[in-house]
């Protein structure tokens, strides 16, 4: 075992050496300087100790020079943050906010891989990690079926990434920016994240959904450049064609310029998708749900669904945000509500602990806390709708039952299945067209539930362990049965 | 001569093998250490942290290999001297090089973990460079913030580089007395 470094005093006796050594460290010995350096280095072990002992304080001396600005993340206090963690196991921590960026990034270099870009040096294939040097520009929320490129270090959920370059052979990751835009990634694809707010996609598949705080967007592709106005989208870019959907809301698109000058924006609008190749000066209209289809999968995921199990359907690409519009009951619909609504004070629901749950009569009880500081929560809900009223049938069949299940790519705060609370928190967390339209809103300024919505007796629901997973086995009663579903952010 | 291979087998026995998290945080904790052990080699800042950055990428990789700090930390340094010499054999200008005895003698003694760089002692570092004089202040922050050689810091302070180098080597004396007369290091603690 080794014994324990003591560094040396650096006396005057040293000043000769120290200078030799000084100016070998910065490359400026010359031959015969590094013989002597050599030779004083190899017969003497105080040398020694006294060599080690500079380039340890020149390092130290370096680092709390770089970081002596107040708007960056200290290296020093990295290393201190850092230690403090090695030395405390993983577990919660609320500092300062500097710091607590450090031990983000301390967790994360855990989880994942570690690159120190101070700039100089810039790597053919960036691994994206963090550094005080290179601040996060997103995070790497989910990693499904995924094959890495072969010079691609396989980065691991929860890694934060710096601008660079990502590749993937197969599978699905999903990112999201520090300005809350969700990316699916859909491999094969090389994928560039050229800051938070710019990226660019040079082959393969992606969707994103951009919140209220991520607007402005850009994805720019080789024959078209996409700039988001608030809204959900696909990107398909395949040899030299651009293929864009619009699921929700509106974009504006341009064909790149050799000058780098903006072009002739043109809107797309929720429904539409258009077309261009590198050598076309057109950008051609074509039809939505030919373009759409593709991007099922990641579109979901973009929304925070990763799995869909049973009978269960994602709602598709274009089809109304109102649940009451739909009427299949062949099939339990998932349906994306609302992304980062702020919960200020404590929300009372139905369930948040894992287990199964049959529902019995008796009301359930629950509160998602909102803490000091308030949370933010996405909804969801989960419908399945009574069986249709037809000619030959004259009331809704009951007794029909469905089993399905939600995989999500977030922890679950809080699930409601009682028709007056959902009624409650549809101002909050419903979607905006359902929450927005006159006829729910004067039933519920009425009072009224607009129909028995929640679950009823016999209807089962079960959450994972780790409160990801929603499972729920649905019989039709009179009514649809609704379950709201809350995730925390 | 290269003499420690990525693959090499672990030499322990049954040893329950440390996860990535554990590797990830032992790096972190060994990181100035472990930057300023491959700077001494490669003298220059980002081809350091560039080094450095491939040796947690291989390291975190073969988690498994790792049964405690100590031969992570071998492990490393070894890893770290080979990846530097190799960065610096693709550049061409950088030839000149510690024998390669002294470099295995530097790796040996080469403290094994960043002991108690603790922020009493960068506060201390802080402190006794805040005393310095402008001129000292201003060294100090072109060769070690801004990178520059002491060739470019003279130019810069239009003085001769000898005067540069006898003037960081004082700076380097000065703040190693200082900081331990602040720290009063009875216990032996690392003071910078």
């Amino acid at each position: 075992m080794k014994s324990r470094f003591i560094p040396p005093s650096l006396s005057e006796n040293h000043e000769e050496f120290i200078e030799r050594a000084l100016r070998y460290l910065d490359g400026a010995a010359d031959e015969t300087e590094l013989a002597r350096l050599n030779e004083e280095l190899a017969g003497d072990a105080d040398r020694r100790n006294v060599f080690i002992s500079l380039c340890r304080d020149a390092q130290l001396i370096h680092e709390s020079q770089v970081d002596s600005g107040d708007d960056k993340v200290s290296r020093l206090r990295f290393v201190k943050a850092a230690q403090d963690l090695a030395g405390l196991g993983r577990r919660r921590i609320v500092t300062r906010p500097v710091v607590a960026i450090a031990l983000i990034a301390t967790l994360v270099f855990a989880a994942s891989l570690f690159v120190i870009q101070s700039g100089g040096i810039r790597r053919e294939i960036p691994v994206l990690v963090v550094t005080e040097a290179k601040p996060p520009v997103a995070t790497l929320r989910e990693v499904v079926g995924v094959r890495w490129h072969e010079k691609q270090p396989a980065l691991q959920v929860g890694a934060l990434l710096t601008t660079g370059v990502l590749r993937l052979e197969e599978g699905l990751i999903v990112l999201e920016t520090e300005r809350g835009v969700s990316i699916t990634l859909e491999g094969p694809a090389e994928f560039e994240m050229k800051s938070a707010v710019v990226t660019r996609l040079n082959g393969g598949r992606l969707t994103a959904q951009v919140s209220k705080q991520g607007r402005g967007f850009i994805v720019e592709s080789a024959a078209l450049n996409l700039a988001d106005l608030g809204t959900a989208f696909g990107v398909e870019v395949s040899g030299d064609q651009t293929r864009i959907a619009v699921f929700d809301g509106e974009v504006e698109v341009d064909k790149p310029t050799a000058s780098g000058d903006v072009a002739r924006r043109t809107p797309v609008r929720e429904g539409a998708a258009v077309v261009s190749t590198v050598k076309q000066d057109t950008i051609d209209r074509v039809k939505f749900r030919d373009v759409a289809a593709g991007f099922e999968r990641s579109r979901r995921m973009s929304a925070g669904v990763i799995e869909i199990q049973g009978d269960a359907v994602f709602q598709t690409a274009g089809a109304p945000e109102d649940p009451y519009t739909y009427t299949d009951s062949s099939k339990i619909l998932i349906l994306p509500e609302r992304q980062a609504v702020p919960l200020e004070s404590d929300l009372e629901v139905d369930l948040i602990d894992s287990g199964r749950v049959v529902i019995a009569g008796d009301g359930l009880e629950a509160l998602v806390e909102a803490g000091e500081d308030g949370i933010h929560l996405d909804s969801f809900l989960v419908q399945f709708n009574r069986s249709q009223i037809t000619e030959k049938r004259k009331s809704p069949a009951k007794n029909i039952r469905r089993r399905g299940g939600v995989r999500f790519g977030r922890e679950v705060a809080g699930v409601i299945v009682d028709s007056t609370r959902l009624r409650e928190t549809d101002d909050m967390f419903g979607a905006p067209s359902f929450s927005d339209n006159p006829d729910h809103q004067e039933r519920r300024a009425k009072g009224i539930g607009s129909e028995l919505r929640g679950l009823e007796k016999g209807d089962e629901i079960g959450l994972s362990k780790d409160r990801r997973t929603l499972t729920f086995t649905l019989s039709t009663g009179g009514d649809r049965d609704q379950i709201r579903v809350l995730l925390k952010r | 001569m290269q003499v420690f291979e990525d693959n090499q087998p672990d030499e322990g026995g049954c040893e329950v093998p440390l996860d990535q998290e554990a590797v990830a945080r032992l790096l972190l904790q060994q990181r100035m250490e472990l930057t300023a052990y491959i700077h001494s080699i490669v003298r220059n800042s980002h081809m350091a942290d560039d080094v450095f950055q491939d040796v947690c990428v291989k390291a975190i990789r073969h988690h498994e290999r790792f049964t405690d700090s100590v031969h992570l930390a071998k492990w490393a340094r070894r890893v770290a001297r080979n990846a530097s010499i190799d960065s610096l054999r693709r550049k061409e200008n950088q030839t000149l090089l510690l024998d390669e005895q002294v470099l295995e003698l530097l790796e040996q003694e080469w403290p094994e973990e960043e002991q108690s760089v603790s922020m009493e002692s960068i506060t201390a570092l802080r402190s006794c460079m805040a005393k310095m004089t402008p001129y000292s202040r201003e060294i100090l922050r072109l060769r070690y913030m801004e990178g520059l050689p002491g060739t470019e810091v003279a130019e810069t302070l239009n003085r001769k580089v000898d005067t540069i180098y006898k003037a960081l080597t004082r700076i380097h004396i000065g703040l190693r007395d200082c900081v331990k007369r602040q720290l009063n290091p009875q216990g032996g603690g690392y003071a910078i």
